[in-house]
């Protein structure tokens, strides 16, 4: 079993999930990473309004699921201009960023890292 | 339930101790002294930058009283206050949970919080006490839900702006600041500066104003608007905002079965303010002529029409319902809260235009209110006179002998005498005192022992178990002392993936700060030129200590500035 992170925007990460679990890969419910919503802060130096970043994790049966999975991202990255953190869980390092002009060969290394 | 002043942040930007009197006087409406101050600085200093700064400073005291109520009395301010109140009722199983287990506990909660995140990080979910995990999943849902609920929107071009319920909130402190301005006779004189300010300021315009654009939209009729000259700012009558949102603040959140966000839907505060807003567009009088009592009125029948209960009866019907959630707990302070709010919906029932007309809540509900009002400091720079004052959070280290003979000759020779520590991190004023200042208050809790220990062990508890670093304390040391009052009960490590943010100042912020022109970089230790060295949060430095070294930074160090120098930025990846 492989396990990483996926951190982006929420629009992104809300697509990933949709993809759905089957038996090569599950996904866990998303959480969102910005202290929304908790503590109002005052009108000096007032915060601009943040994107919502989400994380969720997905745990993968074999190395050949998490390429096909990263693919999905890579395809769907290549219309826009955010990018995609895939973490380990436990480091909480980053192992590859995909965006639109990540390659193939990229992900793969990353993965056999 | 407290409003929280940072003194360091006043400090940083380059205030003195004119500016610290101007707030700390504002917070307890002692308008006499504010004047006398104000008016003395301007002569003195004839900035109208810094005029303009404390008239801010001094009116955002009545926009976070206005919080503190709105926060007691719609169903959202309760709502977020539940979230938290949640981790109050079960801290204690909790805590003796992970006494007894043998957990390396992870914080946040959040890798708890399902089956697929305890298998990514080598997690046994039967070694998981059944506390962790429902807390642990009861973040996850809240805090998926506060996001949703303020979402930023993208709005035609005009910029993202968050219409939920913290923007809504805002909306409303806004509008009580902006009248206090105006009408406030201490700064009357500095109106104008002010209004320049909000014209000019994005910013502001974006946060606090977004309703002007959103109203017109959904009302499809022309919303009046601020005039600008030279000479002359004129903000138009909006005594029509604070029903109308409260009608959308009216959520219906613990009743379950509403998750779909349509624009009709109860449980989200954007989509009853679009429902609401679409009714106004066959509101035969113009908005900006009636009163706002007749608006509220107008409000609460749509409320009915379309959710089958007015505004109050919303209000109503969440409170009962939160007080059937508290009632097995028998927890003071949420009691003390259910009480509050009993009293501020009884308010709202007998003389509804107190509180939802701007003009008539300066003068007759802003008197009542009294929040706890916090002083922070994460510098601890706060000079404490414990009759006047009393510590929130504070740190004391005993003053302990040197071991070494050649390290006390040393010091001894150098007179670096080693001396006690004890830091003050936070304080209150002392409850005889504010109970002087604010004789007509209605609306406030005793700051007695149960809410000192909510507000110093058990929130901040709370706050990195839901959040993690991410928490956007303005006091580090509050969720430092989260930390050590965990490692009490259990091992723990801080999740990476919840890493701070905003943790490095910049080399020009520190250059303001610092008279020196060398310090000592706290990670090689060596002299450096101050304009080489970032300042670094002391829980994210203790985190690269703890990657690196194995070893706990705050045994032998102070809580001042801990910078570090570009090469060990570098070598150490402190990005």
């Amino acid at each position: 079993m492989v396990a990483f992170v996926l951190q982006g925007n929420e629009n992104l990460i809300e697509e990933i999930v949709a993809l759905q679990s089957n038996e090569n890969v599950e996904f866990s419910e998303p959480t969102r990473t910005n202290a929304i919503g908790l503590s109002l802060d005052s009108p000096i130096n007032p915060d601009q309004v943040k994107e919502t970043i989400l994380l969720v994790t997905a745990i993968f049966q074999s190395a050949k699921a998490v390429f096909e999975l990263l693919k999905v991202i890579q395809e769907k990255q290549k219309s826009r201009t955010q990018q995609v953190l895939v973490k380990d869980p436990i480091s909480g390092k980053t192992v590859i960023k995909i965006d639109k002009d990540t390659t193939d060969e990229q992900i793969l290394s990353a993965i056999e890292k | 339930m407290t409003v929280w002043v940072d003194l360091g942040m006043l400090r940083r930007l380059g205030h003195d101790d004119v500016t610290i009197q101007i707030v700390t006087s504002s917070a307890y409406g002692d308008h006499k002294t504010v004047q006398g101050l104000m008016a003395l600085d301007f002569v003195k200093t004839f900035s109208s930058d810094k005029a303009e700064f404390h008239v801010n400073l001094v009116s955002s005291m009545i926009h976070e009283k206005r919080h503190f109520l709105d926060s007691l009395i719609t169903n959202y301010g309760a709502f977020k206050f539940r979230t938290f109140a949640v981790y109050y009722a079960n801290s204690n199983a909790l805590l003796s949970d992970l006494k007894k287990s043998n957990l390396n506990l992870r914080i946040p909660f959040d890798a708890y919080s399902d089956r697929v995140k305890m298998l990514a990080n080598n997690i046994d979910e039967r070694s998981v006490p059944r506390s962790l995990s429902v807390l642990a999943k009861h973040f996850q849902e809240r805090s998926y839900m506060l996001g949703l609920e303020n979402q930023p929107l993208d709005f035609e071009n005009l910029g993202s702006f968050n219409v939920g319920g913290d923007g809504q909130l805002e909306a409303i402190g806004m509008l009580c600041q902006l009248k206090y301005i105006f009408n406030a006779g201490e700064l009357q004189p500095f109106g104008q500066l002010y209004g320049k300010h909000i014209i000019n300021d994005e910013r502001l315009l974006q946060k606090y104003f977004w309703w002007m654009p959103f109203f017109e939209k959904f009302t499809q009729k022309k919303m009046p608007k601020f005039m600008l000259s030279d000479t002359l700012f004129v903000a138009p009558k909006m005594q029509y905002l604070i029903p109308i949102l409260y009608g959308a603040l009216a959520i219906r959140v613990e009743e379950g079965n509403e998750t779909n966000y349509g624009v009709r839907n109860p449980s989200f505060s954007a989509a009853r303010l679009v429902a609401i807003l679409e009714e106004f567009k066959n509101y035969k009088f113009h908005i900006a002529d009636v009163a706002a009592i007749e608006i509220w009125q107008y409000v609460n029948s749509i409320s009915s029409k379309i959710w089958g209960r007015s505004v109050i009866d919303e209000f109503i019907a969440d409170h009962e319902k939160m007080k059937m959630i508290f009632k097995d707990v028998q927890h003071p302070c949420l009691d003390d809260y259910c009480a509050l709010r009993e009293k501020a919906l009884y308010m709202l029932e007998t003389n509804p235009a107190a509180i939802v007309d701007v003009e008539l809540f300066e003068s007759e509900m802003l008197p009542k209110i009294d929040p706890i009002i916090i002083f922070c400091d994460s510098n601890a720079n706060q000079q404490i006179n414990t009759e006047q004052a009393s510590p929130i959070f504070e740190y004391k280290k005993p003053n302990e002998p040197e071991k070494s003979l050649l390290k006390r000759i040393v010091k001894k020779l150098t007179k670096k005498y080693t001396k006690n520590i004890h830091y003050v991190f936070a304080s209150t004023v002392n409850e005889q005192i504010r109970r002087g200042f604010l004789q007509k208050a209605e609306l406030f809790v005793d700051l007695n022992d149960n809410w000192k220990k909510l507000i110093a062990e058990v929130a901040p508890m709370a706050k990195l178990a839901f959040w993690g670093l991410k928490y956007p304390s303005p006091l580090l040391f509050e969720l430092r002392k989260a930390e050590l009052n965990f490692s009490y009960y259990s091992n723990y490590e801080l999740d990476p993936n919840f890493s701070p943010q905003d943790h490095i100042l910049s080399a020009k912020d520190l250059a303001d700060l610092i008279v020196e022109a060398h310090l000592e970089c706290n990670l090689c230790r060596e002299q450096k030129p101050v304009d080489s060295l970032f300042i670094v949060s002391p829980l994210y430095l203790q985190i690269v200590w703890q990657q690196h070294f194995q070893k706990n930074i705050y045994e032998n160090q102070d809580w001042g500035h801990n910078v570090v120098c570009n090469a060990c930025r570098d070598r150490y990846q402190i990005f």
